[in-house]
């Protein structure tokens, strides 16, 4: 077996062969098999490629220096981008994540504005050019993490899609479809807008989850601040402070807050590690969830199956492991059609 | 290729390497094989949550880094009078561990910078070059005057140096240096491409 540091310069050189503008069909072949040859390649290749995607953050610290300068540290630190930056992070404590309970404004009801926000993704993102901007969706069943050129982050859920567009100016995000977790980077001279539809969120700064169908939106908090405001709001006394813990829906013209600790919040964003949580959930609600994730679609046409409560964390894309767990703990019969997988009494 | 066990890996696994290479540093004395320590873990932790993902990514990474320790040991692989713990002061070690520091985007994105201004010049330019000025490798290899063949060779060194110093910190840097014969960032770079 190759020592660790023939193959992790082996991964190294295969990223960087892998950018470069005569890439084959045979390469990307051979590539697949060095990964497949073994498990401890595919973990170099994994960990020199994630710092290569993270490197796409640079090009947010691109803007102030003229092109061909390359900047040293000594420019970064003058830059006002760090002034507020805590320089030694060590001096960061560490933080708790249970049982925090934030403080909320007093719940209002207000026609909401969804923010977006864009997250960066890998081989699996599809990515094309939309005018003033770029967009990217990731297909049912797949997850897809996207950095921007600002220096944010944003993950895409199954069947997603959002439209970015980041310039001097501003940084906007639409929520096409689907849902995203936002990273957002600060920046005092570009607000951060996200929208989907006909809502609209400012973020100032901060880490959360927006989800859309059709015209219902729902935003999770789970770090700093997000202020929701009407869309046609003419006073900032309008708007409504949301910090770690807080979950808006916004159904047509209805905004509804609740709090949840901050580990429940979190819980929402299982996804990323491919799972999702029920708590007493509804059959009925269980599976459109599930259906998000998997071609093959659950179907319940019987009431009482459909109220069937269901606890647990199961893994969002294996559909076949969710039925076994369905027939063998309920009275569930299933019966599969295709692409259809039918749930009736038993 | 499983995207999102990778995904999950980097996000979940990957991010403790630093609180993991000072756990493993406590109690084993040579220093060079905390690198292969580390990728032997990485691999087990893989390949079990290829089957079942841990509901505690971190505890399951500590864990399973103090069975691979006790089984070298056990298998004579290193002289015990010189660990200065012994492994059962491990189970204590890792309920010791202080949590992770969680970073806000913009502190993210210090870190990035300062591992990016280490880097040796010659590096640097094409790291810059390619992610902020998005340019081609034809482009930059006739903007510095150099062959393609020693574009890639730079974004190679690069982007393994962004690696250690990404994941690793400034310990692992060292252990690295030591290990694989990378540059530190004190020392000169000596122009190879």
């Amino acid at each position: 077996m190759d020592s660790l540091k023939t193959i992790k310069d082996t991964a190294a050189k295969w990223i960087a062969r892998r950018g470069g503008e005569d890439w084959s069909a045979a390469d990307e072949s051979e590539l697949n098999q060095w990964l497949n040859a073994s498990t401890g390649n595919l973990i170099a290749y994994t960990r020199v490629e994630a710092a290569w995607r993270e490197a796409d953050r640079l090009k947010v610290l691109g803007a102030g220096f003229p092109p061909g300068y390359v900047p040293d540290l000594e420019d970064f630190r003058a830059s006002p981008f760090f002034k507020h930056v805590a320089k030694d992070s060590a001096v960061m404590p560490a933080r708790q994540f249970r049982d925090e309970i934030p403080t909320l404004a007093p719940r209002k009801h207000w026609a909401i504005a969804a923010s977006i926000l864009i997250l960066f993704a890998g081989s699996f993102l599809a990515w094309m050019f939309w005018p003033g901007g770029a967009a990217y969706s990731t297909p049912v069943g797949v997850t897809a993490a996207v950095p921007l050129s600002d220096g944010s982050k944003i993950t895409l859920n199954t069947n997603s899609e959002i439209h970015v567009t980041v310039n001097d100016q501003a940084r906007k995000v639409e929520l096409e479809r689907g849902e995203a977790f936002f990273e957002v980077v600060p920046d005092p001279l570009r607000p951060f807008i996200v929208s989907a539809g006909n809502k609209q969120i400012l973020v100032l700064g901060t880490k959360f989850l927006v989800k859309r169908d059709r015209n219902d939106v729902r935003v999770v908090v789970t770090e700093g601040k997000v202020t929701v405001s009407p869309a046609s709001a003419s006073s900032s006394a309008d708007s409504v402070l949301l910090t770690a813990g807080a979950i808006v829906e916004a159904k047509g013209k209805k905004l509804v807050v609740r709090e949840r600790s901050l580990s429940e919040a979190e819980e929402l964003l299982s996804w990323r590690s491919g799972y999702v949580i029920f708590h007493e959930t509804s059959l009925i609600d269980a599976v459109t969830e599930f259906n998000r994730y998997n071609t093959r679609k659950f179907i319940i046409e019987d009431p009482a199956v459909a109220a069937i409560s269901i606890s647990g964390n199961f893994r969002s894309t294996n559909v076949d492991s969710f039925v076994r767990i369905l027939e063998d703990g309920f009275p569930i019969a299933v019966e599969r059609r295709g692409e259809r997988i039918i749930l009736t009494a038993r | 290729m499983n995207e999102s066990l990778r995904e999950w890996f980097v996000r979940e696994i990957l991010v403790h390497e630093r609180a993991l290479v000072r756990f493993m540093m406590r109690v084993w004395p040579d220093r060079t094989e905390i690198d292969d320590l580390c990728h032997d873990t990485y691999i087990r932790v893989y390949e079990s949550a290829a089957k079942s993902l841990p509901a505690s990514p971190r505890a399951f990474l500590f864990t399973t880094a103090r069975h691979l320790m006790a089984d070298r040991v056990r298998r004579g692989r290193i002289v015990s009078i010189e660990m200065r713990g012994d492994l059962d002061s491990l189970n204590v070690l890792i309920d010791d561990i202080s949590p992770e520091q969680q970073l806000n985007a913009r502190q993210e994105l210090w870190r990035l910078t300062e591992a990016f201004a280490a880097l040796p010049q010659s590096c640097r330019e094409v790291m810059w070059l390619i992610k902020v000025e998005e340019l081609s490798r034809k482009q930059i290899s006739e903007r510095l005057g150099i062959t393609p063949k020693a574009v890639e060779k730079r974004i190679e060194r690069g982007v393994q140096f962004l690696e250690q110093a990404y994941f690793g910190g400034k310990q692992a840097e060292v252990i690295g240096s030591y290990a694989h014969g990378i540059q530190t960032k004190d020392e000169p770079g000596h122009g190879q491409s």
